[in-house]
């Protein structure tokens, strides 16, 4: 009989230590490769089509543009409730909200929930939070698997454009004469500028461009004279009428509207530079960017303002990912739908890692390295009631072609959408007959994805 | 010299309450009109017609009062009424979503109890005038231009607008979601 020596013993001690750490962690890495860093950029209300790459009459996004050209840019992504704190909730968790728990933005965090953070954090990313963490719960979480931790809680977590004082890994720091989107990306090159020797993973999330719409002092006025171009349907009172001033934002809207694409434009002058300095620390290459918003925003569409309900104004955000080591075809429109929920399960895979099942999304690694690769044919979409707005709960199904939707308790007709003949919505086909038969399949499968993903209506909040 | 109910409280109630639901229906159907010329005059003239009737409307209807003979608790109502329906109106979008309690807690929202307690001091600064404008009338010291009853309510009012719009609104509302998250979350 042969005794082992003590080196072997160590080692089959630390392989069995490690495999138990990552087991319990849930994901288990996939591939023996070189580990991208990943650098993912959250806005806020930041909707697909505000950016010049998307066909914008005058924004000016040079920068996310690039990023579009080098990566891909799903043309066709959304979030699953189209409201701040749920949707991050589902970003870092890779699940629906009724399963997060986040339902509202008055819904705490729940900090049981395993983020992807800390997924990529115990498979040896060091990983920083560094922005808006907006949601509820007795001031910001202990939250696991993040190595550096900056947010802020001023204004119920919503924070303020200038002077904004930030938590810096738990230790509150005033910020006098700042610009919140500057302050942040300074924390975030900092982050990325630090010498280390394994991946890091950077979440960076923008108050901006969340109201009050305040743009940095060089770009302010800097779309004062142009035309806005908003829909027919808008009108500067839209702010001030039917319940919209229970969002809080009661200013013509025209004025908002100014405001909010000055904003951008300082989102993208600090998106470029990130870009820049991963060109400059020769990163580029072997690091995953990935640009977001955590849902739409209406301008005037359906006469509406703000976000919440399922057109696709409020659903669709910009979604893109650029990593030149591995997409071979940068600069490709993907037309799968992509979800929020779909962010978690393909970073973890982009990282080597197998996302555990307790994630609702699936990985679009497939389609970044495949164009042909067939997507999702329909997805729930889900909205509760968030006190005190006069929006009742909903839930809708959403395929390429059709979209269904009903309300809480039917508070509100239900809807049908042919989004390829009527991409604005604007034509409720219920009441025809080839409305009514198409809405019976529609809703045997909403019902059936409800089953699926354990949906179930949240009152509170 | 007090004129009949009709005329003295109904009436310029009615015609406040009419202009707001005229310049409402006239703002909605503004947004069907494909003309944007024509739906943006009418939108703003909608919207201005709401929002002095809403909020401003007690100058309005309180003088008609006043001089029609209302008495101070008429004259009150004759002044807020426009704007108790309107925030009505706003209630009745909240109804069936929330639970009773949350619903009745939404009276205290600034955004319902706002424009009756704005049209409250509308009155009462309306009130004032026209004491002082009816004094001179008169002539004589007869009647007061700040009448306790008045004076009360102007300053309760302005003291409630006052705490509803300090910083913008923001820190009342804060204190209300803090409140509401303590009661029913």
């Amino acid at each position: 009989m042969t005794i082992p020596s003590g080196r072997f013993c160590f080692r089959a001690l630390l392989a069995v230590g490690l495999a138990a750490a990552s087991l319990a962690a849930g994901p288990v890495r996939a591939a023996d490769t070189a580990p991208p860093n990943i650098i993912f950029i959250l806005t806020d209300d930041h909707r697909w089509d505000a950016l010049s790459a998307m066909g914008h009459p005058f924004l000016e996004t040079p920068n996310l543009d690039r990023l579009a050209d080098e990566g891909i840019l799903f043309e066709s992504a959304f979030v699953t409730t189209s409201l701040c704190s749920p949707s991050r909730a589902s970003f870092l968790t890779g699940q629906y909200a009724h399963t997060h728990g986040v339902v509202t933005n008055h819904t705490p965090w729940d900090n049981r929930n395993v983020t992807f953070l800390e997924h990529l954090n115990a498979a040896g990313y060091e990983t920083a939070f560094i922005g808006k963490w907006h949601m509820p719960g007795d001031g910001l979480p202990d939250l696991r698997g993040v190595d550096r931790f900056v947010s802020f809680t001023r204004e119920g977590g919503q924070g303020v454009y200038y002077d904004c004082p930030l938590i810096i890994d738990g230790v509150e720091t005033e910020r006098p004469g700042r610009y919140i989107t500057e302050d942040l990306t300074d924390l975030a090159l900092d982050f990325i500028s630090k010498k280390r020797h394994k991946p890091f993973c950077l979440y960076l999330s923008h108050k901006a461009v969340h109201f009050g719409f305040r743009p940095p002092p060089h770009l302010k006025g800097h779309y004062r004279d142009v035309d806005l171009a908003l829909p027919p349907e808008s009108d500067p009172w839209i702010t001030y009428t039917n319940g919209h001033p229970f969002v809080g934002a009661i200013f013509p809207m025209d004025l908002l509207y100014r405001h909010y694409c000055e904003t951008v434009v300082s989102v993208d002058e600090q998106v470029g530079r990130i870009l820049d300095a991963l060109d400059t620390g020769g990163l580029a290459e072997n690091t995953v960017v990935v640009y977001a918003g955590d849902n739409g925003h209406f301008w005037g569409e359906h006469g509406l303002y703000d976000k919440r309900l399922a057109y696709e104004e409020s659903i669709r955000i910009p979604f893109i990912v650029r990593y030149p080591g591995r997409i071979r075809d940068p600069g490709r429109r993907a037309l799968q739908m992509a979800l929020n929920i779909d962010l978690a399960p393909t970073l973890l895979e982009l990282a080597g890692l197998t996302p555990p099942d307790t994630m609702q999304g699936r990985s679009l690694v497939p389609v970044l390295e495949n164009a042909a690769t067939s997507g999702r044919s329909a997805w729930l979409y889900e909205h509760f009631p968030v006190f005190p707005i006069p929006i009742p709960g909903i839930t809708a199904i959403r395929t390429e072609h059709f979209k269904y939707v009903e309300y809480q308790n039917n508070l509100r007709p239900r809807e049908l959408f042919d989004l390829q003949a009527d991409p604005r919505e604007m034509t409720n086909l219920m009441d025809t007959p080839e409305g009514a038969a198409q809405a019976d399949a529609l809703k045997q499968e909403l019902e059936r994805l409800k089953k699926k993903t354990g949906y179930r209506f949240h009152t509170q909040g | 010299m007090k004129q009949s109910l009709t005329r003295r409280l109904l009436f310029p109630i009615a015609l406040v309450t009419g202009i707001m639901v005229g310049s409402s229906l006239v703002y909605d159907f503004s947004r069907t009109l494909p003309n944007q010329v024509l739906h943006n005059g009418l939108a703003h003239a909608g919207a201005a017609g709401m929002f002095t009737t809403i909020w401003l409307g007690a100058f309005i209807a309180h003088p008609i009062a006043f001089f029609r003979g209302a008495g101070y608790a008429e004259r009150m109502l004759a002044g807020t009424a426009t704007a108790i329906i309107w925030s009505a109106t706003i209630l009745a979008r909240f109804a069936g979503i929330y639970s009773p309690g949350e619903f009745a807690f939404l009276f205290l929202h600034h955004l319902v109890l706002g424009a009756p307690l704005v049209s409250l001091l509308c009155m009462a600064l309306s009130e004032t005038l026209c004491r002082a404008i009816a004094r001179r009338r008169t002539g004589g010291p007869v009647i007061r231009v700040f009448a306790w009853q008045n004076t009360v309510t102007l300053v309760v009012s302005l003291a409630l607008v006052v705490m509803m719009l300090w910083k913008g609104g923001h820190t009342y509302y804060y204190g209300y979601m803090d409140l509401y998250t303590k009661i029913f979350l």
